[in-house]
């Protein structure tokens, strides 16, 4: 039976449902021991960066792809505190690639920047990239830090540089060592074969209409056209780590663009916090919360909250409760 | 080196593989007051029944639209349990539609089986809206809970089907029980004896193809749907309106020419905001029980000094504006306060 009627039927109007981007990242931290030991820290300081050097209004979307208890817990008090605007919970680590297909489904900005859980954001990285989104045509993914990425990934980019009259092709080496370097030894790699590496291979490099970008692009971190993204689900890849490029080469061989800034704005930081960032994280979670408005606290302060409860309950009793 | 080791997970094979149907139920309860106080017995019924009566494979996405903290500790704990597969929560109230589009975006299901949050579920329901799924071609939604006044917007592409291919016969009668129409009016709090005396005058249509039959409508309360049509029908702007809009998608589906058909059998149950005592016991019959509180009906008592001068007109349209701004206030919302035209503001009495 129904007594009354749901006071959502007759009122109200939102402003602004969603925003125009949508930061999306991903998490998977089962435990925190072994190779998870540090990762929640890692996290902490991801999602401080993002507050903290995110100039352009946005929605947070966390997608959590069975996490522990720890994670789970803090990623809800975000939530609570509205740093989190909308909040994922998968009980199964559906793997990567399925939990790019709910993410690229779901997500309600028009741009998806997305990221795994553990990049550091620097300032300026979002409007660097959605201004070569909104520059260069037919743009697929955009990523926020200049690498060498493999060729056949990007050979689109390559060729429409190489036809399209507006456009200036060059070859040559455009990062610079230590930039280089930083990322590669993120990965894990030695030194020795991370200057072999950069010694025996070069950066394309395209100027168009006064912007410039590096070809190639790279799927732990990205920023895109939810539309773009959105052509090419399911995915269909199965493993949970390992198939990614099966996204890189899919906008590929559409023909879309992949792109590089030629600026570092993120970092992957891996599985541990380096020095310079450990207390940086800090700071960032605290200026980072993004502060509420004072009536907004006032409304929430359990006293206030109660009475206007209270008053709301005794008008509904009085024409509802007989 | 920031990254010491290898990522357990790299280079191994996901054995989740997505049920053909996401179940996706949508629950939005601001707070335990008012109109919304006895609503939380209602979604654990609606739950509990989706649980017990649910013999199908499915995946369950729950979107919590920016519920209280007591309707948040039980979806997090039916998570934890494993009953909530995928638990998808905004933090402000995005609408009906917008959380629509959410869920059809996020939902991993070739078939999406959407219903609100006072749905109650009956022994097999699923399995009959597949059974209809299946056996009729080109459905766009089928529904459970069959209902007269549904006749009267979209079914224009279940009549044409029923008139043009030799194949389909459409049959008119009166094959829903009053029982039912009773139940229904109760569940959305219409007056019993006006809504009786309407529907005594509708008839209700039945579309039958090869030898199996289904009611010729469809209810965007609760439905079952292709993921591919929900997400093709939901397209444009948002409208921002926490409610409405959705007979609009009905009649995109149908313009589109999908049919739109409910079970014969009533599979599924309008609850309302209350759990009567009648459903009560009937869930009960199914092993279902949950903790209810009921109305005390003030017919009997005599009406109380404040509430006779709440009724008087300038009283009554002051509470009823400051009623509807608290609402707003207490849910936390951060949109204009706006009102729609061509609604009414009066709390039906």
């Amino acid at each position: 039976m129904r007594a009354g009627q749901n006071p959502a039927k007759f009122t109200e109007e939102q402003s602004s449902p969603a925003e125009r981007v949508t930061v999306a990242l991903l998490t998977h931290i089962p435990y925190l021991q072994g190779y998870y030991t540090q990762s929640l820290d890692v996290l902490k300081a991801s999602i401080a960066s993002i507050e903290k050097h995110t100039e352009l209004p946005y929605d947070l979307f966390v997608f959590d792809n069975a996490s522990g208890i720890e994670v789970r817990e803090y990623l809800q008090s975000l939530f609570a505190s509205n740093r989190i605007q909308y909040l994922f919970f998968s009980s199964k680590n559906l793997g990567k690639g399925r939990a790019w297909d709910v993410i690229f489904g779901a997500v309600p900005g028009e741009i998806i920047a997305y990221a795994d859980s553990d990049v550091y954001f620097g300032p300026g990285w979002l409007k660097s990239a959605i201004r070569m989104l909104e520059t260069f045509p037919n743009v697929g993914m955009v990523t926020c830090r200049p690498m060498r990425t493999y060729p056949e990934g990007h050979s689109a980019t390559r060729t429409w540089a190489e036809r399209e009259p507006d456009a200036v092709l060059e070859e040559g080496a455009f990062i610079d060592w230590e930039i280089f370097r930083e990322h590669d030894i993120n990965l894990g790699l030695d030194e020795g074969e991370v200057r072999a590496r950069y010694e025996s291979s070069s950066d394309l490099l395209i100027t168009y209409r006064g912007e410039r970008a590096l070809i190639g692009a790279a799927h732990w971190q990205f920023v895109a056209y939810r539309s773009v993204l959105q052509a090419f689900l399911p995915l269909g890849i199965q493993r949970p780590l390992g198939d990614d490029r099966k996204l890189d080469d899919a906008i590929n061989q559409a023909g879309y663009l992949r792109l590089m800034t030629l600026e570092p704005f993120v970092r992957h930081l891996g599985n541990t916090l380096p020095s310079d960032l450990a207390n940086g994280s800090r700071m960032g979670n605290k200026i980072g919360i993004r502060s509420q408005a004072l009536s907004r606290r006032i409304l929430d302060s359990p006293l206030i909250k109660r009475l206007l409860l209270g008053i709301y309950n005794r008008i509904f009793r009085w024409y509802f409760y007989r | 080196m920031t990254r010491i080791g290898m990522n357990p997970a790299r280079n191994r094979v996901s054995d989740y593989r997505p049920a053909r149907v996401t179940i996706a139920v949508l629950i939005y309860l601001p707070h335990l007051t008012g109109y919304f106080e006895n609503r939380l017995d209602v979604v654990r019924l609606s739950l509990e029944s989706l649980f017990f009566n649910t013999y199908e494979p499915y995946d369950l996405l729950v979107f919590d639209n920016a519920s209280c903290e007591e309707v948040k500790l039980l979806l997090h704990r039916l998570h934890a349990e494993g009953k909530i597969r995928y638990l998808l929560s905004s933090s402000e109230n995005i609408g009906k539609l917008g959380a629509l589009r959410l869920i059809a975006g996020a939902a991993p299901g070739e078939l999406i089986a959407y219903s609100d949050d006072d749905t109650f579920f009956y022994p097999g329901w699923l399995e009959a809206h597949i059974d209809i799924y299946d056996h009729f071609p080109g459905v766009g939604m089928v529904s459970g809970s069959p209902e007269r006044t549904l006749f009267d917007h979209g079914i224009q592409s279940n009549i044409d089907r029923g008139l043009l291919d030799p194949d389909f016969k459409l049959h008119y009668g009166q094959r829903i029980p009053m029982e039912w129409e009773q139940e229904w009016a109760s569940a959305l709090g219409k007056d019993m004896e006006t809504y009786l005396k309407m529907v005594a005058s509708l008839d209700d249509i039945q579309l039958e193809y090869r030898g199996k039959s289904a009611f010729a409508t469809a209810c965007h309360n609760q439905f079952l749907i292709p993921k591919s049509v929900l997400l093709e029908h939901l397209r444009g702007e948002w409208s921002g309106y926490l409610m409405g809009g959705l007979n609009e998608v009905d009649e995109a589906i149908n313009a589109s020419g999908y049919l739109r058909l409910t079970t014969l059998d009533r599979t599924t149950k309008l609850i309302g905001n209350v759990v009567s005592p009648d459903l009560a016991s009937e869930a009960r019959q199914y092993g279902i029980r949950i903790g209810t509180r009921y109305w005390k009906r003030a017919e009997d008592s005599k009406l109380g000094l404040l509430q006779r001068i709440a009724r008087q007109g300038i009283i009554r349209w002051l509470l009823q504006g400051l009623y509807n701004r608290l609402f707003w206030v207490l849910s936390g919302q951060s949109g204009e306060w706006v009102q729609p035209e061509g609604t009414e503001t009066d709390l039906k009495d």
